[in-house]
């Protein structure tokens, strides 16, 4: 399905939710789900499930409008899943890869469950049989509730790298990457002149990759405000910042403020887009391997830049 | 019969007389695209493209605007006239207020589960087809169906649905059959009105709220088949249903990915465990072939959709186009437009049908262009893969950027990706989605298969490497990119390469062309007119970007132009 988020948000949030946000009490839980969005890192899209998620919310999925247990059951519930349901399950409730345990944050019957009913029946359904009293799989069911209240947007489970890796960005060669530097980007740029100190002005390697690679920030989607040329039809050139451009209009802004607009027809007046970025988009073009060495290599060197 | 209920009987008749007007006869549904507009794609090849001649290159330039309603909005609270606490008897207006002309307001007819709470009175936006019948236009946004007098945009009757909420995306617009309208909820109904009032007929849960389904389907009318699907992103299982257009009552069910042991297409997924929560899910509408009996339509994505937890298979019948039998619900043949996908790209793009050409034969073809920036041709009665080519400036997922590249295609044809460009911890530099799922056109004059095309680059992180996975869409984050610029790309369909580009301001909503060689889209400061040969610029109108595809039709022997923008809906006619 669809998926639309700021490129700028997006890579700055990157740093700030990377922290797990697993196996979390109760009472943490609830506090998760007021920022379920952000720890989904690419949140809901609707319009109409804009509004903040977590119990009393109007709206929504009743995952995260149905009202949490009290803290008591909970911890019960925390407990009794701890002791009857992770070894299989897994503390996260994700399941164990190697015991073919099913993920029970997407399960139908969790989902769909409403007061223990269906969690109860899965237990009697299961193998090996597992008996317990009603109340508790009431608590069970209740806490597996809490943890599926702090599911991210558009699926994502409740926080992310339960297994601890190091999100390395670091993985180039550093002097491979000043050979691709310096034939692919040194015409334009130096590491004495305008990249001097790259590596200590965007000291998280991502920040750093995604700075340069965009062009020094923003180079995606930016249609207006180009500088460009608007050749008429009698010849004569009028060059400042094009305002609008498409197959009917012209408008651009002359440097002394004066702005002017033309009608146009099967592409006359011409206009020729100065594009500050064609000769990195061009760059983009070469560096790009398919195992993204070049890439890699470059954002290596460039963090040695201090 | 007594004396009085003679005289009722009487006085009914006239009514009675109005009443018995049969609506939409499904079999025009399958008629070639012309005076009307009674489906979602007008007709179901799914080429867009109206025989009407007289709106052609010389034309189209007298298109006029023959009204507009910009004062439409979306119902709210309890009855749809605004929220409950408004003293004021409902600023907002709900349902139909006139406009410019001074239409009449719609009667308001209130269905939903909901309390209104969630509902906006907003200005209507409408979604998807809007169908064209015997002079009324049925059109939708998300919550709210209208029946709109096509000679003045008075809004006939207004059904407002209170919605709970949920993942809410956007509508592909109401059906028809007979004298019914279908129409599906985000929260996961459909309803069937009766064309003449707005009032329900019955409605129908199509899966349950409570795990996570939201519904924006159109319900697709094929002969006595409701065809009814669902999204999810929350990994649960995904189907198409067929509904009885009467009852609402099932009449099959065609799941995307395995369920039960057995099931074809298991062998391609880890477990039955992975692939009975795989995706796949159906939200756009296909198209149909009468002669075959085939509904061709294109399957979701894969769930977990970027990260690990389905095994190296290909995850069949996700981002797949799927041709089934429409009396049995079976599955006939399968085409992967994006094995084992790793980079949400639905296959939830409209398949053209048509009968043309083709390594010097006249061929059954099916026509595609998918979300990865792939164009397929394949035989539609066999599945026989005839084409791939490869659309996109920048498109580098499977083999080199360039559109010369050679393609890293599998036996069958089928796009096999490069894995050290799906999402990785240090980040790989990999095309953005080259299309999404409003619909293309095809005009057979020209041979031509018209599609929208965006070129950009971004880093695509993982930032989930747990090998269980993610789930749904989690699991990665967005980094840096560049921009290569949007075009409409006119491909010649016997070499699948682009013949021409056409240089876009706008977001892509669909296309919509003409048999005098005109293509409608979206651009510059609203609807636009292009020549089919070349692309030069003909027509436009400034309302604003288009929320909806354009559509033609005939009213009172006259070609019209329909257009709904965000600032309104539009009526041009041909003078």
């Amino acid at each position: 399905m669809g998926r639309r988020f700021g490129l700028i948000v997006t890579a700055v949030g990157i740093g700030s939710f990377v922290a797990p946000l697993m196996a979390q009490a109760p009472a943490v839980a609830g506090a998760a789900g007021a920022s379920g969005a952000t720890a989904g890192g690419r949140g809901g899209r609707g319009a109409g499930v804009a509004a903040g998620r977590g119990p009393g919310r109007i709206g929504g999925f009743p995952q995260y409008t149905r009202p949490l247990a009290s803290q008591d059951v909970l911890a019960r519930g925390k407990a009794l899943y701890d002791a009857n349901c992770a070894s299989c399950h897994a503390p996260d409730l994700r399941g164990v890869l190697a015991k073919n345990g099913a993920n029970l944050l997407r399960s139908t019957e969790t989902f769909s469950d409403k007061q223990g009913e269906l969690v109860a029946a899965s237990l009697l359904k299961h193998n090996p049989v597992v008996n317990l009293p009603q109340n508790d799989t009431l608590a069970i069911s209740e806490y597996i509730h809490s943890i599926q209240a702090t599911m991210g947007g558009q699926g994502s489970p409740p926080g992310r790298n339960p297994v601890g890796l190091t999100y390395n960005v670091l993985v180039g060669d550093p002097k491979a990457g000043e050979a691709a530097f310096g034939k692919l980007c040194s015409s334009c740029h130096s590491v004495t002149g305008d990249l001097k100190g790259i590596g200590s002005k965007y000291d998280d390697p991502k920040t750093l990759q995604n700075t340069w690679v965009s062009g020094g920030g923003g180079g995606r989607g930016r249609g207006g405000g180009q500088q460009g040329i608007v050749t008429l039809a009698d010849g004569s050139k009028l060059e400042g910042r094009l305002v609008r451009r498409d197959d009917f209009l012209v408008i651009i802004l002359l440097p002394d403020g004066t702005r002017k607009s033309f009608a146009r027809d099967n592409g006359v007046p011409q206009v020729e887009v100065k594009d500050p970025q064609e000769a990195h988009k061009k760059m983009i073009l070469v560096m790009d391997d398919p195992d993204n060495k070049n890439m890699h290599d470059i954002t290596a060197y460039l963090a040695t830049i201090k | 019969m007594n004396k009085l209920s003679f005289i009722t009987t009487l006085l009914a008749v006239p009514a009675m007389l109005v009443a018995q007007s049969s609506g939409l006869d499904p079999a025009d549904i399958l008629k070639p695209l012309s005076d009307q507009w009674p489906s979602y794609s007008g007709d179901m090849t799914g080429k867009r493209y109206s025989a009407l001649k007289q709106i052609n290159t010389q034309t189209v330039k007298n298109l006029s605007l023959r009204w507009v309603n910009n004062g439409i909005t979306n119902g709210c609270g309890p009855n749809g006239t605004g929220p409950a606490t408004d003293t004021a008897g409902g600023g907002f207006g709900g349902g139909g207020r006139g406009g410019r002309g001074g239409a009449a307001a719609g009667t308001i007819v209130v269905g939903g589960l909901g309390t209104g709470e969630v509902n906006t009175c907003a200005p209507t936006r409408f979604g998807g087809g809007i169908l064209f019948v015997d002079g009324i236009l049925y059109g939708a946004s998300i919550n709210d169906v209208y029946a709109i007098d096509a000679r003045d945009g008075s809004v006939i009757w207004h059904y407002y649905w209170k919605y709970r909420g949920g993942t809410t995306t956007g509508t592909r617009g109401p059906s028809m059959w007979h004298n019914y309208i279908y129409f599906e909820l985000h929260d996961d109904w459909v309803v069937c009105l009766d064309a003449r009032t707005g009032k329900e007929v019955w409605k129908k849960e199509i899966a349950p709220f409570d795990q996570q389904y939201f519904s924006s389907n159109v319900p697709m009318v094929i002969g006595n088949h409701i065809i009814v699907g669902t999204g999810n992103d929350t990994d649960e299982p995904a189907y198409l249903k067929s509904l009885d257009p009467e009852t609402g009552d099932e009449q099959w069910r065609l799941y995307s990915t395995a369920q039960k042991p057995g099931d074809p297409g298991l062998e391609t997924w880890p477990s039955l465990e992975a692939a009975r929560h795989g995706g796949g899910t159906s939200w756009i509408p296909g198209s149909y072939d009468p002669d075959t009996h085939l509904y061709m339509f294109g399957t979701g994505n894969p769930t977990p959709a970027y990260t690990q937890g389905r095994g190296d298979g290909d995850n069949l019948y996700t981002s797949c186009l799927l041709a089934v039998n429409i009396d049995t619900g079976k599955i006939v043949w399968y085409f992967s437009t994006s094995p084992h996908d790793t980079h949400d790209w639905d296959s939830t793009q409209t398949p053209i049908v048509a009968d043309a050409m083709f390594g010097g034969r006249m061929r059954k073809l099916v026509m595609m262009a998918t979300r990865n920036g792939y164009f397929y041709v394949l035989d539609r009665v066999t599945g026989e893969h005839l084409l791939t080519s490869k659309l996109g400036l920048v498109n580098n997922y499977a083999s080199a950027i360039g559109t010369d590249s050679p393609l890293h295609l599998n036996k069958r044809g089928e796009v096999q990706r490069n894995p050290n460009k799906d999402a990785t911890i240090a980040g790989s530099l990999v095309n953005d989605d080259v299309l999404n799922h409003p619909p293309p056109t095809f005009v057979p004059e020209t041979g031509l298969f018209y599609v929208h095309e965006t070129n950009s680059m971004r880093i695509s992180y993982l930032l989930e490497p747990d090998p269980r996975g993610s789930m749904g869409l989690g699991g990665i984050g967005d980094g840096g990119g560049v921009s290569y610029g949007t075009f409409l790309d006119a491909i010649d369909y016997t070499t699948g390469k682009v013949k021409w580009r056409h240089e876009l301001t706008n977001g892509s909503v669909g296309l919509t062309s003409t048999a005098g060689g005109v293509i409608f889209l979206s651009n510059g400061g609203g609807i636009e007119a292009i020549q089919a040969t070349d692309g030069k610029p003909l027509w436009h109108s400034e309302i604003g970007a288009l929320s909806s595809p354009a559509e033609v039709f005939l009213l009172d022997g006259k070609p019209h132009v329909l257009a709904s923008a965000a600032t309104g809906l539009y009526m041009f006619e041909l003078n």
